[in-house]
């Protein structure tokens, strides 16, 4: 049943609107009554995000269509479990990256603020309306929003190195939107529809093979841009010269998700899986997924910077989703959208723990952090569960999402990817691990550290751990990660969601 | 009391297509007088005459809507195919519109740009004189029904438009002289192809050209004519490669006017050229088969040439000035293209592109006017001196870019569209490597706008001799610009909005009818 | 021989007045681009706008008719000739005045600027940004 609302609208809106009110007063009022907006609109979204689990738990959806966007198609939007996810994890962690950000700009003191807090809002405004989108055109539009938004993001330091990122950045999610563009004219020209169904509205056979192929991996770059699935990661880890909360935001939330996001909704409620299959595009895809996801950590072990490492981790993770929509068996599908969830947990803790440890002690290269647990305790204890979690550990929120695709790509007759997904937990575990060690072990890195950026200014002997502002979330999201890994149906359902969106498409596709 | 009223409104509504020329004309026409007496009055005149025109074209153009057909004036009375006839149909009738609104706010741009001494109120009345008439030609070119009376107002277009060039920067009489040279060549062919056509049907009004031209499908006298136009219009609107006058024209003119002449004035003369083909030749296949070929090779090339010469130059007018040359060939690429998507889009990007080179060109002017910022290098962190600037910039260049959801967005989908409904799959990559090139220009001056270290401007304190392209310092301390500017600024940047999310009411209640009556019987 | 004298001459009293138009017509063109004194390229826009002008009024001809005036001997439209290529011409011609008159105008603020008018000096002085 779809029940005609305005939550959806809502949903994507208040984000937007937030965005206009910073951007227009932040500089006028008072940092503390920004920020205050931005929390407001950030649990306000949630609120309303959480108001339509219920309703969508039972099989309905919300439906908004708000006006005629271009001739014959209009802007809507949807809430069905799939988005509902994804909605979902981006309305909660934006209100912990917010209060992260809060502790780790002003401990950092840096500039153009207001700016900052309006594009992170923008940013997540178009999150909302990807997930919530319910046809391509509606998608496009907050897509490229998210492109536009992210970037004075990326480049918020404004000097060389910067700009050089940014100018990356651009290139990459500026030419794959372009053909993603291309591609949605030509479907929306040869079959009169861009809403997206459950199982896909392209049937196989509507047009060549080859041609079908061209047009399957147009409207897959976009996603897989973002995505970050090789040879297309290029700009990823050159994007870790912004500020750490945006990297989180980045790399957890919003952007690489969003990409992810793309690959499902293109594969499984556009083409679908069976038109996916046929014209041989879902293999080539996978493939590239699996490779990466074994390439990317084996880059990641030889990163000492700790943020590179953890982009080049999120690289391989996110071919993990990727893998899963590839592989096509409903069971994949679910696993990977679980994955979203889980590695949004995951991966935003151990960057905000990146970020606290940087802030706090000015340190962001693994080898000098040796002995740094002693100085942050928690933070590291944080760190190395969800490091565990990452590598895919039972009991932690990773273990479910990958033992479901591990199922799909057994029941989906693919044992070789089996091989690849149990190696790689191997190797993640082989390049967080090291960060554990170096800094639970002998070293005095906790101790002369002390004159970090944070120190400077706050106050003069080192405190115990990360200022509260940043240790609050990424404990949080920690928490969080365990029962999700325990409990992966507590509180808002999020694996019964995934479950209904991939039998959905299985049923659709059938 | 309400009984006169009534009946005064109801023949001021039956006039509407005049008076929207004469409104401007009259104002004109007062300028200088008033100037005379009393320096300020004469540009309000003029305003004010702009501004009436603008409300008339508004609601004459809800009096097409609502009718559902095309309003047909005759001048004196005298029927066509004797008399001259204005025809206004949904497509002319947003084209008015949007000449007259773009006039009005530009008018009222110019203000902080004239001198305020009293002595000089001569120089303030020919300027403000200049930009009514160009308003007016352009509004007379969109509006009329007859060959010959918009190769009159083509020729008041381009007149005051000379003026305006040359009164502005140093190579700007050069520009001027130049584009005054080649805009007679493009006047001097559409006479002639006019001529032919006279000759070959013996008569001017368009709609009698398309009937008596009916039977004379491939008549070499048509195809001489038809070839003769394409090379009229193509001057005129500045198309590949018959754009030689354009950089320096656009680059040179007057800051304040740069605006109008940069952002309407090669928009009126490819309505033109849609009208002419698409209204008089449309039955004529071969000729709109040469059209079609024609156009869509100088398309092709003006928007990637377009796009690469903008590339190479630092200058923001040049930059600008560049890229019309390719928007240019985005709006002849709808032309070629042909089916109703096509010339939807490329009407929409008349109208779109309009308001964002004309906000573009607001931010130069307000560049040079605050700052005198000529160069690209040179913003570095203006937007915090003047952040309405910078924002208005931020969203032109998005939209030129074709980002979703601004108005260059939508008619470029519009035209992508097209393209593949045709089968013409080349033109689709045309448009997406062309906006990846414009992403590339606009960007780099956006991330000189935003990233790059602060000059220092000085502000002459002392005014320049040269008031209408020196720097001065601002009249009143208390915002980035007068306020006679930000209105144009604030205005552009919501219509630019505003065209976007709204395109589909406008192409399906305004221009669907027309397109599909009128152009594609 | 004689024949072909014939046909030659045939050609030239039926098309060869339009044929010197459009003689008139490339020189005029030719000389706009080919001069480098922009007073030469002005007077060459004046060649240029008055070949279409002649255009215009040798179509209106006919033969065995008069001038359009009203005479009190002919009554009859046909003995007139078309007088609207006329009527246009007179708006051409005082459109191609003011065009001329601008540009001389501009060529006397371009003398003012550069103290000459040859393109070639111009481009050589004010360099080509």
């Amino acid at each position: 049943m779809i029940l005609e609302s305005m939550r959806p609208t809502l949903a994507a809106g208040i984000p937007l609107l937030a965005a206009v009110v910073i951007l227009f007063f932040g500089n006028r009022v008072r940092p503390n009554v920004r920020e205050a907006v931005t929390i407001l609109a950030a649990v306000s979204m949630t609120c309303v995000i959480f108001s339509m689990i219920p309703q969508v738990l039972a099989g309905n959806q919300y439906q908004a269509k708000l006006w005629q966007l271009a001739d014959g198609l209009s802007l809507s939007l949807r809430a069905d479990a799939a988005g509902m996810v994804f909605a979902c994890i981006a309305s909660v962690l934006w209100i912990l990256t917010s209060v992260y950000s809060i502790g780790y700009v002003r401990g950092h003191h840096e500039k153009n603020q207001t700016g900052y807090f309006s594009a992170f809002a923008v940013c997540l405004g178009s999150a909302a309306g990807i997930a919530l989108a319910s046809n391509l055109l509606t998608f496009f539009v907050f897509y490229e929003m998210l492109t536009v938004a992210t970037y004075p993001l990326v480049v918020h330091y404004r000097d060389e190195k910067a700009k050089a990122s940014g100018r990356k950045y651009l290139a990459y999610t500026l030419i794959s939107g372009q053909l993603f563009f291309a591609g949605i004219v030509f479907i929306y020209a040869r079959y009169g529809t861009l809403e997206f169904i459950p199982g896909g509205f392209i049937t196989a056979g509507s047009m060549g093979k080859g041609m079908m192929a061209l047009l399957f991996f147009l409207m897959i770059l976009a996603g897989t841009v973002k995505a970050g699935v090789m040879p297309l990661h290029g700009w990823l880890p050159s994007a870790m010269v912004a500020p750490t909360p945006v990297s989180a935001l980045l790399h957890a939330v919003a952007v690489v998700k969003a990409g992810a996001f793309c690959v499902l909704r293109v594969v499984c409620y556009v083409f679908g899986p069976e038109t996916a299959s046929w014209c041989g595009g879902a293999a080539v895809l996978s493939w590239f997924a699996a490779a990466t996801i074994l390439l990317s950590s084996l880059v990641a072990m030889r990163q000492d910077n700790l943020k590179a490492r953890l982009a080049f981790s999120t690289v391989g993770q996110l071919s993990y989703i990727v893998l899963g929509i590839s592989v096509l068996a409903p069971y994949s599908i679910a696993g990977a959208i679980f994955h979203i969830v889980a590695h949004a947990f995951l991966k935003i803790t151990l960057f905000m723990s990146a970020g606290a440890i940087f802030v706090t002690t000015g340190l962001s290269e693994i080898s000098q952090m040796g002995g740094l647990a002693r100085r942050m305790p928690v933070t590291f204890t944080c760190f190395t569960i969800t490091s565990l979690g990452l590598a895919g550990l039972p009991i932690l929120a990773g273990f479910i999402s990958k033992l479901s695709i591990l199922e799909g790509a057994w029941t989906a007759g693919k044992p070789l990817f089996l091989a690849v997904l149990v190696a790689a937990a191997l190797l993640a575990l082989s390049y967080l691990m090291p960060v554990v060690q170096m800094a639970f072990g002998n070293g005095n890195a906790g101790q002369n550290c002390g004159n970090g950026h944070g120190d400077d200014h706050s106050h003069g002997k080192p405190g115990f751990d990360a200022a509260p502002a940043m240790l609050l979330p990424l404990v949080i999201t920690a928490v969080i990660a365990v029962i999700l890994g325990i409990l992966p149906n507590a509180g808002i359902h999020l694996y019964d969601l995934a479950q209904m969106a991939a039998s959905a498409v299985a049923e659709g596709g059938m | 009391m309400t009984g006169p009223l009534l009946c005064l409104m109801r023949s001021v509504s039956e006039h509407f297509p005049v008076l929207v020329i004469l409104l401007p004309l009259c104002g004109i026409l007062l300028c200088p007088l008033l100037s005379w007496i009393r320096a300020s009055w004469g540009k309000r005149a003029v305003m004010a005459g702009l501004f009436l025109s603008a409300v008339c074209a508004a609601m004459q153009l809800g009096q097409v809507v609502k009718q559902g057909e095309a309003i047909h004036y005759w001048m004196g009375g005298w029927m066509p195919p004797l008399g001259i006839e204005f025809v206004i149909d949904g497509v002319n009738g947003i084209v008015v519109l949007l000449v007259a609104v773009i006039s009005f706010l530009t008018a009222l741009y110019s203000s902080p740009f004239q001198p305020h001494n009293r002595q000089k109120w001569f120089q303030t009345a020919g300027y403000y004189v200049l930009i009514g008439f160009l308003a007016t030609g352009l509004l007379g070119m969109a509006s009329t029904g007859d060959a010959f009376n918009l190769y009159v107002f083509m020729e008041i277009t381009a007149l005051s438009g000379y003026g305006l060039i040359a009164i502005g920067e140093e190579k700007g009489p050069i520009a001027a002289f130049r584009y005054l040279l080649t805009g007679t060549i493009g006047a001097s062919m559409y006479l002639l192809g006019v001529g032919f056509l006279y000759a070959a049907t013996g008569t001017l009004n368009m709609a009698d050209l398309a009937d008596r031209l009916s039977g004379l499908s491939d008549s070499p006298l048509v195809i001489l004519s038809a070839g003769c136009l394409i090379v009229g219009f193509g001057i005129k609107m500045a198309l590949f490669p018959l754009h030689g006058w354009q950089p320096a024209a656009h680059s040179y003119a007057h800051p304040a006017a740069d605006p109008m002449i940069a952002g309407i004035m090669i928009k009126v003369p490819a309505y033109g050229m849609l009208r002419f083909f698409y209204c008089v030749f449309r039955e004529n296949s071969p000729v709109m088969e040469l059209f079609f070929q024609c156009i869509g090779i100088m398309a092709v090339c003006g928007i990637l040439y377009g796009s690469l010469k903008a590339l190479r130059y630092d200058t923001y007018n040049k930059i600008l000035a560049y890229s019309s040359i390719g928007q240019v060939g985005y709006i002849a690429l709808g032309f070629s293209i042909g089916n109703f998507y096509g010339i939807v889009g490329a009407v929409l990007h008349i109208l779109s592109h309009a308001f964002m080179k004309t906000g573009l060109f607001y931010t130069s002017g307000a560049l040079k006017y605050r700052y005198g910022i000529h160069e690209t290098d040179e913003m570095g962190q203006i937007y915090r001196k003047m952040p309405l600037t910078g924002g208005t910039m931020t969203v032109c260049a998005l939209s030129m870019i074709g980002l979703p959801p601004f108005a260059g967005f939508f008619s470029k989908w519009y035209l992508a569209l097209g393209a593949i409904q045709n089968r013409q799959y080349f033109y689709v990559a045309v448009l997406i490597l062309s906006s990846l090139l414009s992403a590339i220009y606009f960007f780099r001056i956006l991330e000189k706008l935003f990233m790059n270290p602060e000059t220092a401007h000085e502000v002459p304190v002392v005014p320049t001799e040269e008031m209408a392209e020196g720097t001065r310092p601002l009249p009143s301390g208390k915002f980035e610009l007068p306020w006679q500017m930000m209105i144009p600024l604030a205005a552009v940047v919501l219509a630019v909005i505003g065209l976007g999310l709204c395109n589909s009411a406008i192409v399906n209640e305004v221009l669907r009818q027309t397109v599909e009556e009128v152009f594609l019987q | 021989m004689t024949e072909m004298i014939e046909r030659v001459e045939f050609f030239l009293a039926d098309r060869g007045i339009y044929m010197l138009t459009f003689v008139m017509l490339a020189i005029g063109i030719y000389g706009m681009v080919v001069c480098s004194s922009y007073m030469k390229k002005l007077m060459c826009m004046n060649i240029l706008q008055v070949s279409i002008i002649f255009f215009f009024l040798t179509f209106g001809q006919k033969e065995g008719s008069t001038l359009p005036v009203a005479v009190s001997q002919t009554v009859e439209a046909e003995q007139y000739i078309n007088p609207l290529p006329h009527a246009l011409m007179l708006t051409a011609i005082v459109v191609s005045l003011g065009v001329t008159g601008v540009g001389l105008a501009l060529l006397m603020k371009i003398r003012d600027i550069y103290g000459t008018i040859e393109e070639d000096e111009i481009t050589g002085k004010g360099g080509g940004r």
